[in-house]
């Protein structure tokens, strides 16, 4: 199964934390007997390639949650309020299209006063998320009828081929990361590794404050994390963007291994896989601030794909730089197999 | 009506290229009209025999342009640079999916931003306005952007349409096709007097096809329908809504265009009274539609306004309940024989 494939299937599943289930159902058809999948009591799952007793063991980690909103209460009209979970931007929320998750999934929108009756100002500023609604076309009895307080609320989106290279969907933060976790696992599985055993974290609740890698348990000697990072647009400052299709981000910061991030950098140079640098002051922002904190320490690196539009339903990613990825973990795996 | 309104909504048609539309629009009334044609401005102008001559001429709008914008120019990186069409609340378009309409058919899009994890939490939360934001249809250089997109071709914010469950429909540019749709099934209908439907454009830019229509067939009356908007909503107190969804067509006394032909404004009311047809006075004197036009040309048109009850006017979600459209088509089919006998 082609990595586009894989990312447009996970495009279409509601993965906010606590709603993981969908994705392990999605990982056991797809994986088979080809590896043991398990997950945790928190919600991450784990996929297990190769020996059980290898000399090598590597994590690699992706998370895999997305933001979104859940129903807090019903106003009087029957519109739906909402609360954040994880940092939605509340500039593409305004006046979009939601699907709200309950028994069957309704189709609504973010309620707004029409440019006609705005009075001066109100256009001025984006409403904040404790004062959206969302309109489903019911009354109040109606919606409580077939709504639950906890429901949890998508901006609606489409997995979209913009162009030759680039996609176009919500969450490819870091629905991208996992689909190219899951490709490798793939790629991985078709023939044996010898002396590595590799696990696979999609881990949960990272857009809650990195709360599944914290609860994650797990045995290796080196970590590398995947997630998004920034692309290059205009008003963005370079020094923290990386170009769209310019290759992958190679993470530098203080919390991460340099000679880990050395031995990608050298992988990638000597197969010719284009990579860009992150420079990282103190922490990443990512689940290597947490997955560093371990017993004793381990080696950690972070790679990240370039996004645009970072928390709107309308990320957009360069099929290249997944591809590059893929190929850049699989050619690390199998040169630390050899050794 | 809403299997028709669902194929009027899915041409794009931003005021001055409303081609799209007109077609579908034709293609629906050709065998239904006395005779059909399109003026320079592009107008679909359709005269509909009826058994009866009314006393004066009767003359029916609805518009068939929409809101959108249009591409000004592209950067060397391949981004477009856009500017609105029409009263879109800039608010609306961060983040949000287009299509374009090119010569090689729709193009996807999006209207891109900075992440805020990047922006002060003050430029965060700036509303950014057209010409401070591109559009992204994946192109990495001006070359490629080029060969996919012109100068000059106008897009929509995409809505696709949608039935809500409870019978509501959500979708882009009901704002006026779902006039355009009540005024299809008019010329469907069997009408007992004759009259002319003329499908205008540019009504979002100023009303400046109505203008050109109604002069060239300058009618004694004019019944415009439109979409106006209901503020039904969660926090807004019972007498700022405006209007309300389901409660039957919107009839106008004044509006920032036009103040309503008294005569007319008693008749259409007393008619859904008469016949039980629901009818609410719009409460408020805001917005404005092609009456504007229509009312002051050639000595003067007895003008009178019976709109669709809309949320979210002029963004790709709007909203409208499908029993209104119903009482629409109820009301105007009820008043035309009054009207005739005027």
């Amino acid at each position: 199964m082609q990595v586009t494939e894989i990312l447009e299937k996970l495009c279409t599943l509601n993965l906010i934390a606590s709603n993981e289930a969908s994705l392990f159902s999605e990982a056991c058809s797809l994986f088979g007997d080809k590896a043991k999948i398990k997950r945790d009591k928190i919600g991450n799952i784990y996929i297990k390639i190769g020996a059980e007793n290898a000399e090598n063991k590597l994590l690699i980690d992706a998370h895999c949650d997305q933001i979104g909103f859940v129903v807090t209460d019903f106003y009087d009209n029957g519109f739906l309020k909402v609360a954040a979970v994880g940092g939605v931007d509340a500039r593409a929320a305004f006046g979009s299209r939601v699907l709200v998750y309950s028994k069957e999934t309704f189709e609504g929108v973010f309620a707004t006063v029409p440019p006609h009756l705005q009075k001066g100002g109100d256009s001025d500023k984006f409403p904040a998320i404790d004062e959206l609604a969302i309109d489903i076309g019911l009354s109040k009895s109606e919606a409580e009828a077939l709504i639950s307080r906890g429901d949890l609320v998508l901006l609606k989106s489409e997995f979209t081929r913009l162009s030759e290279n680039k996609v176009c969907s919500a969450a490819l933060d870091n629905k991208a990361g996992v689909a190219a976790l899951i490709a490798l696992g793939l790629k991985l599985a078709q023939t044996d590794l010898k002396n590595t055993c590799v696990t696979l974290l999609l881990s949960t609740q990272e857009e809650l404050g990195l709360r599944g890698a914290f609860a994650a348990e797990f045995d290796a000697d080196e970590v590398i994390v995947i997630d998004t990072s920034f692309g290059s647009y205009p008003g963005a400052p370079s020094e923290k963007t990386g170009k769209l299709g310019g290759g992958v981000m190679l993470g530098h910061s203080p919390i991460l291994s340099r000679s880990l991030t050395a031995k990608i950098e050298n992988v990638a140079n000597e197969k010719g896989i284009l990579i860009q640098h992150e420079i990282l002051s103190e922490s990443t922002g990512t689940n290597a601030d947490r997955l560093t904190l371990r017993a004793g320490g381990v080696d950690c690196a972070l790679i990240s794909l370039p996004i645009l539009n970072m928390h709107s339903a309308s990320e957009i990613l360069d099929l290249r730089d997944l591809n590059s990825l893929i190929d850049l973990l699989e050619t690390y795996v199998r040169e630390a197999d050899e050794k | 009506m809403i299997k028709l309104l669902k194929k009027l909504c899915t041409p794009i048609g931003v005021s001055g290229d409303e081609g799209a539309v007109r077609a579908v629009i034709e293609n629906e009334i050709r065998p239904y009209c006395d005779k059909l044609y399109t003026d320079k401005a592009g107008n679909l102008i359709a005269e509909k025999k009826g058994k009866k001559e009314p006393k004066g001429k009767i003359m029916l709008a609805a518009h068939m342009d929409e809101v959108g914008f249009i591409i000004t120019s592209i950067t060397d990186s391949g981004l477009l640079r856009f500017n609105c069409i029409g009263g879109i609340d800039a608010r609306q378009l961060i983040g949000k999916r287009v299509a374009i309409c090119t010569k090689n058919g729709l193009v996807d899009g999006v209207i891109g931003a900075v992440a805020p994890h990047l922006l002060s939490k003050d430029s965060a939360s700036k509303v950014l306005k057209d010409d401070e934001l591109y559009i992204n249809i994946g192109a990495d250089s001006k070359d490629e952007a080029l060969s996919l997109v012109s100068l000059g071709d106008t897009g929509t914010l995409v809505g696709d349409f949608t039935v809500m469950a409870g019978g509501k429909i959500l979708a882009r540019a009901l704002d006026d096709r779902a006039g355009c749709a009540v005024l299809i099934k008019l010329l469907k209908s069997e009408s007992e007097y004759s009259f002319t439907a003329v499908f205008t454009v540019q009504e979002e830019i100023g009303c400046r096809g109505a203008l050109i229509a109604a002069s060239a067939v300058k009618p004694d009356f004019a019944v415009v329908l439109d979409s106006t908007t209901a503020c039904d909503l969660n926090d807004i107190p019972d007498d700022k809504t405006v209007c309300a969804l389901g409660c039957g067509g919107v009839v106008s006394f004044m509006d920032r265009g036009c103040a309503y032909d008294r005569e007319l404004f008693s008749l259409v009311m007393q008619t859904a009274e008469d016949e039980k047809i629901p009818a609410q006075v719009k409460r408020a004197v805001a917005g404005a539609n092609d009456s504007a036009s229509i009312h002051k040309i050639a000595g003067g048109v007895k003008t009178t306004a019976i709109s669709l009850p809309c949320r979210y006017l002029h963004s790709p979600n709007c909203v409208i309940d499908s029993k209104d459209l119903d009482s629409v088509y109820k009301l105007v089919s009820a008043i035309l024989p009054r009207i005739s006998a005027l």
